[in-house]
C-alpha cells in the first residue's frame, strides 16, 4: 500500500553501509593486524607471534583479570542496588519526576569530569570522604593508591555513575508487570518476600538479562575515561584493565600489532559474556503469562 | 486504628528520608564541583573542607585566561552538534523503515544493531588512528565526527524505533488515501509527530558526544582538541590546580545539566522505553 515499502531496505542502506565501514571492516582490519608487527614504518605478518607473546605477558593477564573482577562487581553491585531502588520507586509519589532528574544526573556527567571529582574526593589527606570517616573516628585509607583499594574504589566510581541505569531500565520493566497478577498472589496470601521471589523475579527476568547484557558491554570497553583521570592502571597495575593497556601497547609502546591482538582478546570475551548470561537465562525462561 | 496510622506515618517519612538520600548521593559530586570551582584558591583543597566562603570567579579567570579555551569549546560543541545532526538524518529513515514495514529478520537486525555496542572502542580506533594519519585527518574535526556518528547511531536507531512504534500508523493511511505521495507522509505527518522523540535522541547524542574522551584523546592534536582532553591535559601538570580543574569541569557539565532539565522526560523515556521496546 504505502509505495515506499518498496524501497523498505534502500532506507537501511544508509546506516548498515556507514556501520559496515566505520565499525565492522575496521575491526576486521585489526583483527588482520593483530598476526603482524605493525610500528614505525614496518608491518610484517608473523603469524600467531602477537598472542603467544600475550600468552606469557603477566601484565595482560593481570589486566584482563582486572577487567572481568572490574565488570563482574560493578554490574553485580549495580544491579542489586538499582533493583532495590527501583522496588522502592515503583510507586506512585508527588515529585517523581524531579527525583528522576536527579538519579539521571550521574549518567550525562562527562567521565573525565566524574573521574575528576572522585579523585578530589578521595583524596587521603584533603578530600571529603576521609574527612568524614575521620569525624567518626576511622582514619581513611589512601583510596586510589594502595594496591588493595584502587579497584574497589575504581568499582565505587562506577557503580555512583551507572546504578541510575539500572533503575531506570529495571522500573520500565516492573511497570510491565500487569497489577493483578500481584493483587492476585496477594489475595492468597503471599508475603511480601515470596511475592518478590516468585512472581516479581521470574517475570523480570528478561529484563535483568537486557539490563545485565547492556550493562556490561559498556562497563568492559567505557570505564577508560574514568581510570585514566584517577590512577591511570596503578598502582603498579591494580586497576589495569584490557582497553587501558591495549591503549598503552598502541600509542605509547607503539606496538600496534600487540594491541590489535589484545583488543581481540577482549571483544571475544565480551561476545563470550554476552553469550553465556543470554544463554543461561533463556535455558529456565518461563512461560509469560 | 491509632498504631496502623502512626506506622503509616512513620513509613512515608522513611520513604522520603530514603529518597532524599538517593538525591543527595547522585547529586553531590556533581555539587561538589560546582561548589569548589567557585572557592577562592585557598579554600579550595583543604582539611576541615571550608562549607562557607565568599564565592568567587577566581578560577573561572584563570580556565579563560589558558590559550585556546575558545578554540576547545569551538571545536567541543561543532563536532557534537554535527555529529547529532548526521546521526539523526541517517537513523530517522532506518528506523522509519524498520518501525513500518515487514522484513525478514527484522528482529535479528535490531539486535546486530546493539550488538555493536560490544566491539572495543580501542579495536575500532587502531587503524582509524593509522589511516587517519595517512590521508590527513588526523587532528580533524571531519575525522572526530566520523566516528562518532558511528558510535552513536545504533542507539539512535533502536531508540526512534521505539518512538515510531508508537504513532498511530493510521494518520499515515489516512493522508495516503487522501492522495498525498508517500514522501509527503513521511516528511510532513511522520516527521514532525515524531519531534520529541528526534529531540530526545538528538540531545542524548550530543551529550555523548560532548563527553567524549577516548577517540577524541587518540585522534586529536594540538588543533581539534576537545574539552574533554583539555581536561585531561590539564591534570598533568606537575604542580595540580584543583580549582581551575574544577572550573573547566563545571563550565562542561552545566550545559548538560541544563538541557537535561527542560528534557528530562524525554531522556528518560529514551533511555528506558526506546531500550526496551522490541
Amino acid at each position: 500500500m504505502n509505495s515506499l515499502a518498496k524501497h523498505r531496505y534502500l532506507f537501511l542502506l544508509p546506516v548498515l553501509g556507514y556501520l559496515v565501514s566505520f565499525v565492522i571492516f575496521p575491526t576486521i582490519y585489526t583483527w588482520k593486524m593483530s598476526f603482524s608487527t605493525y610500528g614505525l614504518g614496518v608491518n610484517k605478518f608473523v603469524g600467531l607471534k602477537n598472542y603467544t607473546y600475550l600468552a606469557s605477558d603477566p601484565t595482560f593477564f593481570e589486566a584482563l583479570l582486572n577487567t572481568l573482577y572490574l565488570v563482574c562487581a560493578a554490574v553485580a553491585i549495580e544491579l542489586v542496588l538499582g533493583f532495590a531502588i527501583a522496588l522502592l520507586l515503583n510507586r506512585s509519589f508527588r515529585g517523581k519526576s524531579l527525583v528522576f532528574w536527579f538519579i539521571l544526573l550521574p549518567m550525562i556527567v562527562a567521565p573525565v569530569v566524574v573521574g575528576l571529582a572522585f579523585r578530589v574526593l578521595y583524596d587521603p589527606t584533603l578530600g571529603l570522604i576521609n574527612y568524614l570517616l575521620e569525624l567518626i573516628g576511622i582514619t581513611g585509607p589512601e583510596w586510589l593508591t594502595t594496591h588493595n583499594l584502587a579497584m574497589p574504589s575504581i568499582i565505587l566510581i562506577d557503580v555512583w555513575q551507572w546504578t541510575p541505569f539500572m533503575v531506570l531500565l529495571l522500573l520500565a520493566g516492573l511497570q510491565y508487570i500487569p497489577k493483578t497478577v500481584i493483587e492476585a498472589a496477594r489475595v492468597d496470601g503471599a508475603t511480601k518476600l515470596r511475592l518478590f521471589r516468585y512472581v516479581t523475579l521470574p517475570l523480570m527476568k528478561n529484563f535483568i538479562v537486557i539490563a545485565i547484557v547492556f550493562r556490561a558491554m559498556d562497563c568492559f570497553n567505557n570505564t577508560f575515561a574514568q581510570i585514566f583521570m584517577t590512577t591511570r592502571g596503578g598502582p603498579g597495575h591494580a586497576t589495569e584493565t584490557l582497553p587501558i593497556y591495549a591503549y598503552r601497547t598502541a600509542f605509547l609502546f607503539i606496538k600496534f600489532g600487540r594491541a590489535a591482538a589484545m583488543s581481540m582478546v577482549l571483544f571475544f570475551v565480551i561476545v563470550a559474556f554476552v553469550t553465556i548470561v543470554r544463554r543461561s537465562s533463556r535455558e529456565k525462561l518461563l512461560q509469560p503469562i | 486504628m491509632k498504631t496502623r496510622s502512626s506506622r503509616r506515618i512513620v513509613r512515608s517519612v522513611g520513604f522520603i528520608l530514603l529518597l532524599s538520600a538517593i538525591c543527595l548521593i547522585s547529586f553531590f559530586p556533581i555539587f561538589w564541583i560546582f561548589t569548589t570551582a567557585l572557592k577562592p584558591p585557598s579554600a579550595v583543597m583543604c582539611s576541615p573542607p571550608k562549607l562557607l566562603f565568599t564565592p568567587t570567579l577566581d578560577n573561572f579567570k584563570v580556565v579563560f585566561a589558558k590559550p585556546g579555551l575558545g578554540l576547545m569549546f569551538l571545536n567541543s560543541s561543532v563536532i557534537a552538534l554535527s555529529a547529532s545532526l548526521i546521526v539523526l538524518a541517517l537513523a530517522f529513515p532506518a528506523a522509519y523503515s524498520l518501525a513500518r514495514f515487514k522484513m525478514r529478520r527484522k528482529d535479528d537486525l535490531a539486535f546486530m544493531l546493539l550488538s555493536l555496542k560490544m566491539f572495543p572502542p580501542v579495536a575500532v580506533v587502531i587503524p582509524f588512528y593509522i589511516m587517519y594519519n595517512k590521508i590527513g585527518l588526523y587532528d580533524s574535526q571531519l575525522g572526530l565526527i566520523l566516528l562518532y556518528v558511528a558510535v552513536n547511531i545504533p542507539l539512535a536507531v533502536w531508540l526512534l524505533l521505539g518512538f515510531l512504534k508508537e504513532l498511530p500508523v493510521a494518520l499515515e493511511e489516512s493522508a495516503l488515501v487522501d492522495g498525498a505521495g508517500p514522501v509527503a507522509v513521511l516528511l510532513r505527518i511522520v516527521l514532525p509527530l515524531s519531534a520529541t522523540g528526534l529531540a530526545a535522541v538528538g540531545i542524548l547524542t550530543f551529550i555523548m558526544c560532548w563527553n567524549e574522551f577516548f577517540f577524541a584523546l587518540v585522534l586529536t592534536g594540538r588543533y581539534t582538541r576537545t574539552l574533554p582532553v583539555f581536561l585531561y591535559s590539564f591534570m598533568t601538570f606537575r604542580e595540580i590546580q584543583w580549582g581551575p580543574l574544577m572550573a573547566l569541569g563545571t563550565m562542561m557539565t552545566l550545559p548538560v545539566i541544563v538541557f537535561s532539565l527542560f528534557f528530562r522526560k524525554q531522556l528518560i523515556e529514551g533511555i528506558t522505553l526506546g531500550a526496551l521496546k522490541e
